[in-house]
């Protein structure tokens, strides 16, 4: 089980322009208000430039919840960039 | 055969029995199977041969791509199977679409050229199993789906019959589990799929197929029609193409029900949308999901690093919605309805980005008149893309349209009480059923008293208005 880290609580919660929102490792994208498919790539890309990293297409497509997607990025950070 | 036809009540009804009596055995697969390929070769032969070469295909690509390791040989195992479903699916349905481009191109370019026109007849359910096996291959290559172990499961999920001829287009990590644990049918789930297949009859036979020949009629030739003429007919093509397919999604989930197969739902009181996003979440959803997730989704990522992300996702709704259109059939004023679409989600996008912040903290609650402006202007670019739709041509479109706009007075006037009367039934349930409560299932919990109320207001309704000249289901022809 992967901690949501700060960081990424932060560019999510920025790029859905929400002030707060309990993200967890289990919240999935439909839970959180104005994450849908149309805004679900920017909140990807946001993600990407904020930790300088890229996934690839098949890792994007597999993105189940949150804690995915914390520890998709922890993996191409190799848990150096943990806040 | 079909759901509307006079044998099938007796084809269902021997299903069932033969079901009961195999019971828990690996038997019942194949009789589901056998059941399936009868109900596909009574409409098609060649369209038989299809849905086993395609599930044949896609079975075997499953399973190569999960024992290939190579990321190379996985892909090309996934072009091939994509290669034989879209194959198939441009052969029979897009042939002459796409000569007929060719030839109008290389004319306008000063070579004329004659273009041959071939008529391979399209094969029943051919729009409906090719993007069931796309799915079923891109859900195995992406890790979402463990491939089928035996290939009389897969092919029974292909080939299912309530699902069939037009949906809805359930994906193989919903359907399949279910084949393989020989689920049973409690006298509940007999009695909710009894009730969604009534209330499907009733929709199809009572409604659409009433105001059918009416709307015909009005788009046969609208420039014979005064404009509140073709308004009766926008509205009535509108509930016409509501009740026919959702008619026959609530008939395909109650079939499924009474063998206790759980079909994912397909419509959602689409006309009480408040914006064409929310139409597109209610309107034949399994569709709509199946291009959110095979070709939005994928076309959002591969193109995410554009410059311009708003433009990036506006040309990407446009392109998904106009492909949309194009699955309903091989003809421009299909591609422009999906386009027109495709442009209401890109603007609707805008306006809600603009909004959001202030939606979601709460600043700014929807006025119940903003609610019904919302929802008439949804309403309004609906119907209007309905005309695209219906039309035989782009040319009858433009004259349907012009003169409604023009609100032109001469030319005939038509009153049709079956469409007044079928648009008054539509409104009065889209606003006293809640939109998100599905009654058909909370029925079932009621009293036997309520049940049985309910229940006889349908066959009556059905005995008494039932059409008794049925039109083909619309979208089987998709």
């Amino acid at each position: 089980m992967a901690m949501v880290s700060e960081e990424l609580k932060r560019v999510i919660l920025e790029t859905l322009k929400l002030d707060e929102w309990d993200l967890t490792d289990g919240t999935l994208a439909s839970e959180v208000p104005g994450w849908d498919s149309l805004s679900h790539v920017t909140v990807v890309l946001a993600v990407e430039q904020q930790f300088g990293v890229r996934f690839a297409s098949r890792e994007v497509i597999g993105l189940r919840n949150i804690g995915d997607l914390q520890r998709l990025v922890d993996a191409k950070l190799g848990g150096a960039r943990r806040a | 055969m079909t759901f509307t036809s006079v044998e099938f009540p007796l084809f269902l009804s021997l299903l069932l029995l033969l079901q009961h009596a195999v019971r828990r055995s690996a038997l019942e697969t194949y009789l589901l199977l056998l059941g399936s390929y009868l109900f596909c070769v009574s409409g098609s032969l060649t369209g038989t041969l299809l849905v086993f070469t395609t599930s044949l295909v896609d079975y075997t690509v499953g399973r190569r791509i999960h024992a290939a390791e190579d990321p190379g040989l996985r892909k090309r195992w996934l072009l091939a199977s994509l290669a034989c479903n879209l194959g198939i699916l441009a052969f029979f349905k897009y042939a002459n679409f796409l000569m007929g481009a060719v030839g109008s191109m290389a004319g306008t370019m000063g070579m004329p050229m004659s273009v041959p026109h071939v008529d391979f007849g399209l094969p029943p359910g051919i729009s409906y199993f090719t993007f069931t096996g796309v799915s079923y291959v891109v859900d195995v290559y992406y890790g979402r789906l463990d491939p089928s172990r035996r290939f009389a499961e897969y092919a029974a999920h292909v080939a299912y019959f309530p699902k069939f001829l037009a949906g809805p287009i359930a994906r193989a990590g919903d359907v399949l589990p279910q084949l393989t644990a020989h689920v049973r049918a409690s006298a509940r789930d007999f009695e909710v799929g009894l009730a969604y297949f009534l209330l499907g009859a009733v929709k199809k036979l009572a409604i659409a197929d009433q105001v059918a020949p009416h709307v015909g009629l009005i788009f046969s030739d609208p420039g014979q029609f005064d404009a509140l003429t073709l308004l009766q007919g926008a509205i009535g093509y509108s509930v016409q193409i509501y009740c026919d397919f959702s008619g026959y999604s609530d008939m395909a989930i109650g079939c499924a029900r009474m063998m206790g197969v759980r079909l994912p739902q397909n419509f959602a009181m689409p006309y009480s949308a408040t914006s064409i996003a929310e139409f597109w979440r209610r309107w034949h959803i399994t569709l709509s999901n199946w291009f959110r997730d095979y070709v939005f989704l994928p076309l959002e990522i591969a193109t995410r690093a554009a410059r311009f992300p708003s433009l990036r996702v506006s040309a990407n709704l446009l392109l998904t919605m106009a492909l949309c259109g194009l699955w309903h059939g091989a003809a421009w004023t299909f591609v422009l309805w999906g386009a027109l679409h495709g442009a209401a989600l890109a603007c609707n996008r805008a306006w809600t980005a603009r909004t959001a912040r202030r939606r979601r903290t709460g600043q700014r609650a929807g006025s119940s008149l903003g609610t019904l402006a919302s929802r008439l202007l949804t309403l309004g670019v609906v119907v209007g893309g309905w005309i695209i739709f219906r039309a035989e041509s782009w040319a009858m479109a433009e004259v349907y349209l012009l003169r409604l706009v023009r609100f032109s007075t001469d030319g005939m006037r038509m009153l049709s009480p079956q469409i007044v009367v079928a648009t008054v039934v539509l409104i009065a349930a889209h606003l006293l059923v809640d939109k998100d409560r599905n009654w058909v299932e909370q029925l079932a919990e009621g009293g036997v008293p309520a049940r049985a109320a309910a229940y006889g207001t349908l066959g009556l309704v059905l005995c008494a208005f039932g059409a008794s000249e049925i039109v083909p289901f619309l979208y089987s022809g998709f």
